[in-house]
């Protein structure tokens, strides 16, 4: 605690608008009692709010890495606003004045030792060969569900079927008017995943503007929709017939279909990794208007072994205002158990427990030496993933380059046998322009240097080209995101 | 692999997806490619799997056209997908970097609100740039071409907060976007480009802002005309640049004129105060130093002096807009010129011909402009206008007076006067008040009254035997029965709590101590007309805090019965402030609590 940043607290706290009003608090002077414990791992005081009463709010550094904050406001964001402003007070050096521990803090503390006690026993208990009780599975029920999943595939199925049939052209506004009907219909048959995909070709038609521009788009999605159906009936069908049979973890069609793997479902399987480092590349956050939600999303290097790994946190609309949004990452994250969920190539991963350490040189090397320098072969592998129509659609793959170059058309990749990957500003919204920013680099940040990229397949042009996320070089990592 | 064929065969099978797969049935043009696809099938397994699927196509029935048509297609897409073209047409060159080593360590949290704020418009932009500002967030390579484009942004308070304060933060590295960005035929934004790369890049930019003074659009021009003020040889561009059509550019050239006060600049701007160009050159003559410039206007001055009393009609006008006009040129350095500007207002003062009706506005500046001049005998001379003119410039005289004779001597000469309804004594009630104005608001902190030493104590009966209560209010400085018993009478006929000048008068009444004053403030709040309270400013805050503690209940008892809640608790703090008192102060006025309160406000 000692080393309080504010940088670290800013980590903490769930949103940008919860780090201003913390420091706002504290710039306001609205902190009149500004209290530490002599170990210095509790700080507590009082914090003037709306109301007579202060609020009493307190941070516990009893576990170092994970501080624990408690306040008496009635707030649903956490840490609210008020634990925030306490450590940021410390951590712009308010004087703090010593004092006890207070008794019912006291309390607390027991009370969080007993539970990590316990949970301590259960976790022996379990090594000392007591296999832990195998979740049962009610077999009736999930015959239910699978048979409401099939029946939802079919309703889906068919109205696929009945627009391709009547072409794309004559659909009205009135037949779309009907997909959104069919869409929140297709809610009742725990194929959240399926209903996403319909969703996201409703929106390609709601935005009236230019219907010659989204056909290729909808002929895309269509496919992508009859083959999940097609693939998910195949493999539901199975799962019916041998409801033992283990859940999917090759592909990532378990997910598309709208399962939400549970850490310890992932556990079960042997999804887990231990002792992993790694390294943030780029970060975005975005909306996902098919889904309802908020993206954060993260990519990864792992330290190990270069492979490319992607964090999703996820905040549905109506409950965004509760759950934290992440944030960019420059430090190396250690964890003990790497939760890596089904899929192939940027396999998305997470991580319950972590700890953090200062990139450094040899992290920034270790990325570089894995990123791939020969330009076919990257081309190869990409083509072969998106070759296939449930996949993901747009690879992330680390490449190292010889130089950037400029044609007619614009920026380009070359390897050291001058073979080219094109470049392409038009996949994500950058904070700034590839144009622009790219003249600006340094020298030396052209040349020989690693990228992270992301790769996408035009249908009507037939071009495959890559968005650079990232450039590595041995000293920095340059977030062309964020 | 025949790609070409795969192309043909995608064209197709987009016209059936928009058209609908029913018509897919014997359709002629997939016809017509199905034998080059089977011809190219013998050579590749994959030409001859969409072979099948299209001669399937071809031949299903309509209700089975979709499925097949959809079979088709993925295979096709898949195809397709393995045949990107990643190549790249034409000469490629390396890029030219501008080397620029900004850090993109902001995190997304931080980085994005600015730049929505510096891409969007919308309300609450300018605070967030300030927060990024506060907490250094915007000093990224990526926020750098978002900031140096957001000069254009139509919310001047933006575009002028970064070229002030953001972008010489970031020094040489802002220079690279700038150059890019700069059109000289372009807006203000581009002006703040020019402006911002000539502080960047100082006299190396001299050459860009010359470019920009002879052939920019007009905002550039004057931009660059102010720029090049700086420089010596710029003479006679400037010069030039006086007689342009624009009337802004030939403002902005007088301002760089006077900036360079050479003589050729002093000549062209004497030119332009007798020219239609008068009134734009009045405030840059202000702004020159060269007082020879000011000495051949006041020498002007005297000729329209002559001619206005030796003409009529129009050129008496002409003479009298002429003279109007060299006055006020000479505001800034008044002090400086008073010897010789002192003998020409004396001489215009004292001329009879002068003092008609159409001349009043003149006068005043002539007025005014020997008072600014500041010195003994021009002081002097302006006391002696006391009366002179039925008393048309007392307030000047007054304010003379007040510089140069004793607290004493002033009340002696001029109590009378205030006396009565005329235009005189209105004169000098205006001038005392704008002297008392400047007393109370002079400082940092609002005075309550004016300096005790600087007035005559007789003022405050004589200001209240002319029921001027605000003035009254800011003269009482001890509890005199005649002062008390007038403000007391003021408060009686129906006056409402919460009118400002009722509260000035029970402040002052608590400020000199009036025993009475809590029981007359606490009958007033009582009174049933003036309970609707929408808010409480300090004054009332005031009032409220000056009460002894006895009070508390009925104030208590008053603030419960509100209806705003704001109010109601703003008042509640003030009265529990009050109970809290130590009963020992409690006799007191109520100066703790106030401090108290001030504490909590600021």
């Amino acid at each position: 605690m000692t080393s309080l940043t504010e940088a670290y607290v800013d980590s903490l706290a769930p949103n940008a608008g919860a780090m201003k009003n913390g420091r706002d608090l504290v710039k306001k002077n609205s902190f009149p009692v500004l209290r530490r414990t002599e170990d210095g791992t509790l700080l507590f005081g009082e914090c003037k709010g709306s109301g007579k009463e202060p609020y009493r709010c307190s941070v516990d550094f009893v576990q170092a890495d994970s501080p624990v904050s408690r306040c008496s406001c009635p707030s649903r964001q956490f840490p609210c606003k008020h634990t925030l402003g306490l450590m940021y007070a410390y951590a712009l050096g308010k004087p703090f004045e010593q004092a006890e521990l207070p008794p019912d803090i006291a309390e607390k503390r027991g009370k969080a030792e007993k539970r990590e006690e316990k949970k301590k026993e259960t976790e022996a208990s379990v090594a000392s060969g007591a296999a832990p009780a195998k979740r049962k599975v009610n077999k009736s029920a999930l015959a239910k569900k699978i048979n409401a999943q099939l029946e939802g595939l079919q309703l889906l199925e068919k109205m696929v079927l009945q627009t391709v049939q009547g072409g794309l052209g004559s659909l009205s506004k009135k037949n779309i008017q009907l997909f959104e009907d069919q869409a929140k219909e297709l809610g009742n048959y725990y194929i959240p995943g399926v209903q996403a995909e319909l969703r996201e070709l409703i929106l390609l038609f709601d935005e009236e503007s230019n219907r010659d521009a989204v056909y290729s788009k909808a002929i895309e999605q269509l496919i992508r929709i009859h083959s999940l159906a097609k693939r998910g009936k195949a493999y539901l069908e199975r799962r019916l017939a041998e409801p033992d049979m283990p859940l999917d973890t090759e592909s990532t069609l378990e997910e598309q279909l709208g399962h939400a793997w549970q850490l310890a479902e992932l556990k079960e399987y042997g999804c887990v990794r231990q002792a992993s480092e790694l390294l943030q590349l780029s970060f975005l956050s975005y909306t996902d208007q098919a889904r309802g939600e908020y993206v954060d999303a993260g990519w990864w290097a792992d330290l190990q072994d270069g492979t490319v790994h992607a964090t999703r946190n996820l905040r549905p609309f109506r409950a965004a205002k509760q759950l934290k949004e992440e944030d960019t990452v420059h430090a190396v994250v250690q964890t003990d158990e790497l939760y890596q969920y089904p899929g192939e190539i940027n396999a998305r991963v997470r991580w319950d427990k972590g700890t953090f350490r200062e990139a450094a040189v040899q992290d920034y090397k270790a990325v570089k030496e894995a990123a791939n320098g020969s330009f076919p072969e990257v081309i190869k592998q990409v083509k072969n993933i998106i070759k296939n129509p449930l996949a993901n659609r747009n690879p992330v793959v680390l490449i190292a380059y010889h130089t950037i170059e400029k044609s007619g058309e614009g920026y380009l990749f070359r390897d050291k046998q001058g073979k080219p990957i094109p470049m392409t500003s038009e996949m994500i919204a950058t904070p700034a322009r590839l144009e622009t920013i790219v003249p600006l680099l340094q020298e030396e940040e052209l040349r020989d240097q690693a990228a992270l990229v992301m790769f996408r397949h035009d249908v009507d042009s037939g071009r495959l080209s890559a968005q650079p996320m990232s450039i590595i070089t041995d000293s920095r990592i340059i977030r062309l995101l964020y | 692999m025949s790609v070409d064929l795969l192309l043909d065969l995608q064209v197709e099978v987009r016209r059936l997806f928009i058209a609908g797969s029913s018509l897919a049935e014997g359709d002629i043009r997939l016809s017509k490619l199905l034998p080059s696809l089977q011809k190219a099938g013998e050579a590749a397994p994959v030409f001859k799997r969409l072979a099948d699927t299209t001669e399937a196509l071809i031949q299903a029935p309509r209700a089975e056209s979709a499925l097949k048509l959809l079979e088709l297609a993925t295979l096709l897409s898949a195809v397709l997908h393995t045949q990107g073209k990643t190549d790249v047409a034409g000469e490629t060159q390396p890029v030219s970097s501008a080397g620029l080593s900004l850090p993109t360590e902001v995190t997304f949290r931080r980085l994005h609100p600015l730049l929505e704020a510096l891409t969007t418009k919308g309300s609450g932009r300018l605070e967030q740039i300030r927060q990024a500002y506060e907490d250094r967030s915007f000093l990224d390579l990526r926020a750098l071409p978002a900031l140096c484009s957001a000069l254009d942004d139509v919310y001047s308070e933006i575009p002028e907060f970064i070229q002030l304060k953001i972008l010489p933060e970031f020094g040489q590295a802002a220079v690279p976007l700038l150059q890019s960005q700069l059109n000289l035929q372009g807006g203000k934004g581009d002006a703040r480009r020019l402006q911002l790369l000539h502080l960047l890049q100082g006299e190396s930019a001299l050459e860009l802002v010359q470019e920009a003074g002879a052939s920019g659009a007009p905002e550039l021009k004057i931009a660059a005309i102010e720029l090049l003020s700086g420089y010596e040889g710029q003479e006679g561009f400037l010069l030039e640049q006086s007689r342009e059509k624009r009337k802004e550019v030939r403002e902005a050239a007088y301002y760089a004129l006077a900036r360079l006060a050479s003589i050729p600049c002093q000549d062209r701007l004497f030119e332009a105060v007798a020219s239609k160009d008068a009134e734009l050159v009045i405030y840059p003559i202000r702004k020159c130093s060269a007082l020879t410039l000011h000495k051949r206007i006041i020498a002007h001055a005297e000729e329209q002096l002559d001619r206005y009393s030796a003409s009529e009609g129009k050129a008496r006008e002409a003479a009298l807009q002429q003279l109007h006009t060299n006055l006020r040129c000479l505001n800034s350095h008044a002090h400086e010129l008073a010897e010789i500007a002192f003998p020409m207002l004396g001489r215009l003062m004292a001329t009879d011909e002068f003092m008609t009706a159409d001349a009043g506005v003149v006068q005043d500046t002539a007025a005014e402009l020997l008072l600014a001049l500041e010195s003994e005998p021009s002081d002097r001379f302006a006391i002696g206008l006391h009366s002179a003119y039925k008393g048309k410039f007392i307030g000047y005289s007054f304010r003379a007076a007040f510089r140069q004779l004793s607290p004493a001597e002033l009340f002696d000469r001029y109590a009378d006067a205030i006396k009565g309804r005329s235009a005189s004594a209105k004169l000098l009630q205006q001038a005392i008040q704008q002297i008392v104005h400047e007393q109370l608001t002079g400082s940092d902190e609002r005075a309550e009254t004016v300096p005790e030493e600087a007035w005559d104590r007789r003022w405050v009966k004589a200001l209240a035997g002319q029921d001027l209560t605000d003035l009254v209010c800011a003269f009482a400085h001890q509890n005199d029965r005649d002062v008390t018993s007038y403000l007391v009478s003021k408060l009686k006929d129906g006056s409402r709590v919460n009118d400002y000048r009722t509260q000035n008068v029970l402040l002052t009444l608590f400020r000199v101590g009036f025993k009475e004053a809590p029981e007359l403030f606490m009958g007033l709040l009582e009174n049933k007309t003036s309970r609707s309270f929408y808010y409480i400013d300090w004054r009332m805050k005031q009032l409220f805090a000056s009460m002894p503690k006895a009070y508390a209940p009925r104030l208590r008892a008053f603030a419960e019965a509100l209806a705003y809640e704001s109010v109601k608790n703003e008042l509640l703090e003030i009265v529990e402030a009050l109970e809290a008192m130590p009963d020992d102060q409690a006799g007191e006025s109520g100066k703790g609590v106030w401090q108290w309160i001030k504490n909590k406000m600021y």
